[in-house]
């Protein structure tokens, strides 16, 4: 049962009725063209696009972590030069205490303590620049999946929406091949079923020439016979 | 025949109907703020863990720093050498070292606090990550019902037209 013949038994029609063809072709017309545009019009989804807060999250966790190790250095330097300035102000206080007020001498006592701390500092940069390295490197872990992810996320998507494309265009090919065969079918159908009205004999009494003549309109009368006589 | 129309026309209104119906479920967005609040709360907490550890072993190296000056001093004392050159420079020797063990002290305490927070980096890049294919997916899955719905659509207006 094809869906014409179900718009007729439920409309309740006469399945010949030409009313039945320009409802059903206008109907379904009206139905096609609407889905297919709203089809084309459905949006496509970009995992770029959906994702755009928590890139900016993510760009964001990455400027902060570099912001961060930036002030821990800073801090690491504040507090260093902080002690050292109070190691070569006790030194000096010591020695003007002593009446030692000699310039040259509180230089010469400033350049010793800052050559005692040196090995110290060098050693607590060291460190901090090794707890950098190991802090960056998880992170570039980290950030490489995410990358990895959505370069990944955003070619499924492109596949995904030419999938779309393409079944929209498959629809539509499939329609028109459809269209074009049913049109071929009705013109077999009309050489097949020629109206006979337009004949005096049919198509099928021309290609039976030893079958009785019969005229078309005209009924079939018995042949006359005599009574008595066979 | 009648009844074959019927339960088409049925079957076809009740799946346009469950199309249009039919909700994308949405993800519990609640377990995913309870998370990033968590995450967040890692933030904060490394920050306080931290203020109050550096704080602490400020305190702690200056009383340390202190006793350890007044020791050498004593000990100067005790071997007979009071305020002379040779006490100060014995002294600058003891803060030397003392240095030492502040610069190490501290860059330690920055060191773990970059470890800290850059192990809680990871979590939320791994949470946006989450989050992004959440949302990602739903996205698909409503474009997946539309697309189906103007499918359906699209085969009934071709049936009837064909």
């Amino acid at each position: 049962m094809d869906a014409k013949q179900s718009l007729r038994d439920i409309l309740g029609i006469n399945a010949a009725s030409k009313k039945v063809q320009t409802i059903s072709d206008v109907l379904g017309a009206a139905i096609l063209g609407g889905s297919l545009y709203g089809a084309f019009k459905t949006p496509k989804y970009t995992y770029s696009g959906v994702t755009k807060g928590e890139q900016m999250g993510v760009a964001y966790i990455r400027a902060k972590a570099g912001a961060r190790e930036e002030e821990a250095d800073k801090a690491l330097t504040a507090d260093l030069a902080g002690y050292t300035q109070g190691a070569i102000k006790g030194a000096q206080t010591g020695l003007e205490a002593r009446g030692i007020t000699d310039k040259g001498v509180a230089k010469e006592s400033a350049a010793t303590v800052k050559a005692g701390l040196s090995g110290a500092y060098a050693a607590a940069r060291a460190t901090l620049a090794k707890a950098k390295l190991n802090a960056g490197a998880s992170l570039s872990n980290a950030l490489t999946g995410y990358y990895m992810d959505l370069a990944s996320k955003q070619y499924q998507s492109q596949l995904n929406n030419l999938r779309a494309k393409q079944g929209l265009y498959g629809a539509l090919g499939g329609l028109g091949a459809s269209l074009l065969s049913a049109k071929e079918q009705a013109n077999v159908e009309q050489t097949n079923n020629p109206d006979y009205r337009n004949y005096i004999i049919s198509p099928e009494d021309a290609t039976q020439p030893n079958a009785p003549f019969k005229m078309k309109g005209v009924k079939d009368v018995k042949p006359f016979r005599m009574q008595g006589v066979e | 025949m009648a009844f074959g129309a019927i339960l088409g026309a049925a079957s076809l209104g009740a799946g346009l109907f469950g199309s249009l119906t039919s909700k994308t479920p949405k993800y519990n967005m609640a377990a995913m703020n309870e998370a990033l609040n968590l995450i967040n709360k890692q933030y904060t907490d490394t920050e306080s863990y931290y203020n109050t550890a550096n704080q602490a072993f400020d305190e702690q190296f200056g009383t340390y720093k202190g006793q350890t000056m007044q020791n050498a001093v004593n000990a100067l004392a005790g071997s007979g050498i009071y305020e002379s050159p040779v006490s100060e420079n014995q002294l600058n020797r003891t803060r030397t070292a003392l240095g030492e063990t502040y610069a190490a002290g501290k860059s330690e305490l920055a060191g773990q606090k970059l470890a800290a927070t850059s192990a809680i980096d990871q979590s939320k890049i791994s949470y946006l990550q989450n989050l992004s294919n959440l949302q990602y997916n739903r996205a698909m899955a409503k474009q997946s019902n539309r697309s189906s719905l103007y499918g359906t659509l699209g085969g009934l207006g071709a049936a009837l037209l064909v």
